[in-house]
């Protein structure tokens, strides 16, 4: 068999607590800390993209998530004199991103609601996206992308977040066991599950594949 | 390999999680069940279409960022830097510990009736008070109420600051927005930042907060 596993080489860091002196961002925090703001806008250039990544994957839509991101951003440098080196930086970080995106969804879900009754009244029964179709397909680049990113959507916060962070953002077990402070086993399992939700949602568009790869 | 053990093993699998014995089984179970072997070329596919989604920050988020924090957006409210001592000391967590529950009253601004944000269960009084409820640690006194003493651990540990920041950001929030849905906020497990807004008038959360005060 030639591919027998999907763990990439970016999972190899190290899974267990990470002393202050081994974190990355232990120099640049503690600068911050002690006043120096480029330091913080270092910290920020440092993380956007992955907090922007899980951002964008959690809410499905690319405004919401940068919204979100800078709240997410100044509340970390609003609370930043609580981080103390137990974890990693990144994991402060993806707590205080995670937090937020789940705080907007609740805000969003009523509003996400009545414009989804508005759509369909609209569309008469089409199939509509979270986001205006048009712009989310621009922005991922394809149909199968956008119909991921749907799929996504319709998958519960805990499980949504889990695959976000290891599959997307390629977090490790360990890592996001810290951020969501749940067991590295449940950690396992959420992801597990949520990959078999989303085969089972975007199983249509694998026909093709298939048919080719069957022996 | 029996079928079900095998596809509970795939996760594993996948991420090359097991020993060289087991996966040498699966893969000879893999090579004769086709259910099997679809499962795993699909999900393989699965997280293919995922790591294919392209993510790139917006060019401007860092500079948006600091733009706002020099505007002074970053700055604690009084709220946080009334309870900032919590967080800074062990003390102050003991001291959170010792106490069943800490309430804070809020006056808001009169919200006029009939506002279109959200669907009351009961009218909106005008001028009413809003009443954060916060329940830091409150197992430690009463054992068994409110938590588990893992959760009381675990709130006094590494996870608590984080919490916290979570717990302002939500008492910001909703002061910011004087959202007289969501008048109280009761907190049960702050080491998971698992916390509730509830709305004041909805029978459960009255329920839930009535539980609270007969156990204090």
């Amino acid at each position: 068999m030639v591919e027998t596993t999907l763990a990439a080489p970016r999972r190899a860091e190290a899974r267990g607590p990470s002393p202050r002196h081994l974190d990355p961002d232990a120099d640049l925090v503690t600068r911050w800390q002690e006043g120096e703001e480029e330091a913080f806008e270092a910290l920020i250039r440092r993380h956007e993209r992955r907090v922007f990544g899980l951002l964008w994957r959690m809410l499905g839509c690319r405004e919401e998530a940068e919204d979100v991101a800078q709240e997410a951003f100044l509340s970390l440098h609003r609370h930043g004199h609580r981080f103390r080196g137990e974890a990693r930086f990144s994991t402060f970080v993806y707590r205080v991103a995670a937090n937020a995106a789940l705080n907007r969804r609740r805000t969003l879900g009523r509003r996400r609601a009545r414009e989804r009754e508005l759509a369909e009244r609209q569309a008469a029964g089409t199939d509509l996206p979270s986001a205006p179709r048009s712009a989310e397909a621009a922005a991922a680049g394809s149909e199968v992308q956008t119909e991921v990113q749907r799929a996504l959507q319709e998958l519960p916060h805990d499980l949504r977040v889990a695959t976000v962070l290891y599959d997307i953002e390629g977090v490790p077990y360990g890592e996001i066991a810290r951020v969501l402070g749940i067991p590295e086993g449940t950690v396992k399992s959420r992801i597990h599950r949520a990959r078999k939700a989303l085969r089972d949602r975007l199983r249509p568009l694998m026909g093709a594949e298939h048919r080719s790869s069957e022996p | 390999m029996i079928h079900m053990r095998a596809r509970r093993l795939l996760g594993d699998y996948l991420e090359g999680d097991l020993d060289l014995a087991r996966r040498a089984r699966v893969d000879a179970h893999l090579a004769e069940c086709e259910e099997c072997a679809r499962e795993v070329r699909e999900l393989r596919q699965t997280v293919s279409m995922l790591r294919g989604l392209p993510v790139e920050a917006p060019p401007a988020l860092a500079d948006a960022v600091m733009a706002r924090i020099a505007a002074g957006e970053a700055r604690p409210s009084r709220w946080v830097r009334a309870t900032r001592h919590f967080g800074e000391s062990g003390g102050g967590w003991a001291l959170a510990a010792g106490f069943a529950a800490l309430l804070i009253v809020v006056t808001l601004e009169p919200v006029p009736l009939g506002d279109p944000r959200g669907d009351f269960s009961m009218p909106v009084q005008v001028g009413s008070p809003v009443v954060v409820r916060v329940q830091p640690a409150a197992s430690q006194s009463v054992p068994g109420r409110y938590g588990s003493a893992r959760h009381t651990a675990a709130f006094a540990g590494a996870a608590a600051p984080a919490a916290v920041g979570a717990l302002d950001d939500e008492v910001e929030r909703l002061l910011r927005a004087r959202d007289p849905e969501s008048l109280v906020l009761l907190m049960t497990n702050p080491s998971r930042g698992q916390r509730t807004a509830l709305r004041r008038g909805d029978a459960r959360a009255e329920r839930r907060l009535h539980s609270a005060d007969e156990t204090r």
